[in-house]
């Protein structure tokens, strides 16, 4: 009985989801929120480098360009393929939950918002952005001494934050969703009137 | 909805104002840092590395440098050791452009520091180069390539081992074994650490390249680049 209420949830939630994409600005919102975020996690060590391709090196526009974007490119050839793949589907995640974020709000406002699930996944896709690109890290001895056993603990911290942030990530987007099927509903009842 | 209007614009504006203010002073270490392997102050870049003292790939006297802050425990410098530092080396080390100047330092497992001695201890009879192919290659033959790192934390290159893994190269075992055993290069490689720590070094591996940090195993590409600029 419980699984059949969940199956019947879940459907609820991806209808509604599969629904507000078929706007193409929902889909452009949520590809530039993906692009968004795994570009934040990929460069959140290399700001200041990236300032100074930007704005100081002597290189065309496009050459500024490719070095932005061949991150994004090589990022199954820079990272392990648990870090690669954690990364994508936690910025895709991001995506589609801001794609809903803002298509509950346009229509009721913040307050109908769920309200910690989504900023804990961003606070976490942050702090894990940091250990994977990293790897491992100065910060690894103070650790040891607070009972991480090594740096070997930042690279696995980093795959578990990632994955945690998805699964927030999800939940949030099961709840928005659920908001966002409520509001569909709601419209089409008015258009019936 | 007003409030979202107002306040992603404000959002926007701050982040490009926070960005564009990042500061600066890191750079300026590094470049302090730079002129550590080199007398040219006026243009770091430019720089003549000695041999006998630093830990060179590549010609001394190459146009392009890069500081490397590594640790041959490190997964991520093996990583680049195997992509995009292999791609430097075909060209533009092998071609005399470029050289890496090569700073181990102790920061990951208790062995970290016996490797990092033993590279200096290589150097002394100039088969640094064959003694930091032959640990990367032995780790990631060995373990990397497997995804195997929970060995980071154990005291793995003992000097046994690392006899073993350099057994195919033209360095005398026994001389490499003693230096190690003795010490000396120990403060060496915690000077290392002191001028990585100046440099805003926070975790390996770090490269400086034109003054600027670069935190990761980036891609060949990004390294390609700011290598290009510097050898114009």
């Amino acid at each position: 009985m419980r699984s059949r209420l969940l199956r019947t949830k879940l459907k609820i939630s991806v209808i509604s989801t599969v629904r507000i994409f078929r706007s193409w600005k929902y889909v452009t919102l949520s590809v530039l929120a993906t692009l968004a975020i795994s570009g934040l996690v990929l460069w959140s060590l290399n700001l200041e480098l990236l300032k100074y391709i930007i704005f100081e090196a002597p290189i065309s526009f496009l050459g500024k360009l490719d070095f932005f974007t061949y991150g994004y490119r090589s990022v199954f050839t820079t990272y392990d393929s648990a870090q690669s793949v954690g990364l994508i589907l936690l910025s895709v995640l991001f995506g589609i939950n801001t794609a809903l974020f803002v298509y509950v709000i346009r229509r009721q406002g913040f307050k109908s918002v769920p309200k910690k699930s989504g900023i804990g996944a961003f606070g976490i896709a942050i702090i894990s952005g940091g250990c994977v690109a990293c790897g491992t890290s100065l910060v690894a001895p103070l650790l040891a001494t607070l009972g991480a056993t090594s740096s070997a603990f930042l690279r696995d911290l980093s795959t578990i934050l990632n994955w945690l942030g998805s699964v927030l990530l999800l939940y949030s987007i099961y709840k928005l969703s659920h908001i966002a099927a409520t509001i569909q509903a709601k419209e089409r009842l008015s258009s019936v009137d | 909805m007003k409030r979202l209007y107002i306040f992603i614009p404000i959002l926007v504006v701050a982040g490009i104002i926070g960005f564009t203010q990042l500061p600066s002073s890191k750079s300026e270490q590094t470049k302090i840092d730079e002129t550590t392997i080199n007398s040219d102050t006026a243009n770091p870049q430019a720089s003549v590395a000695d041999p006998s003292k630093d830990l060179i790939i590549g010609k001394a006297d190459a146009k392009a440098t890069i500081i490397e802050y590594g640790d041959f425990k490190c997964p991520s410098c093996n990583q680049f050791h195997h992509n995009a530092g292999a791609e430097l080396r075909n060209n533009y080390i092998d071609s005399g452009q470029l050289k890496i100047v090569f700073k181990p330092i102790a920061v990951i497992g208790p062995d970290s520091e016996r490797s990092a001695v033993g590279a200096y201890c290589a150097n002394k009879q100039s088969k640094f180069v064959e003694y930091h192919d032959a640990l990367f290659n032995y780790m990631w033959d060995n373990y990397y390539k497997k995804a195997n790192y929970s060995v980071e934390s154990q005291d793995l290159l003992t000097t046994d081992v690392i006899k073993t893994a350099v057994k195919n190269t033209s360095i005398d075992t026994n001389i490499l074994s003693t230096c190690i055993e003795s010490g000396t290069e120990v403060s060496t490689v915690a000077a290392n650490l002191t001028s990585a720590e100046n440099s805003g070094v926070r975790g390996t591996p770090t490269f400086i390249i034109n003054g600027k940090n670069v935190v990761g195993p980036q891609p060949y590409a990004n390294f390609k680049t700011l290598v290009d600029i510097q050898l114009r």
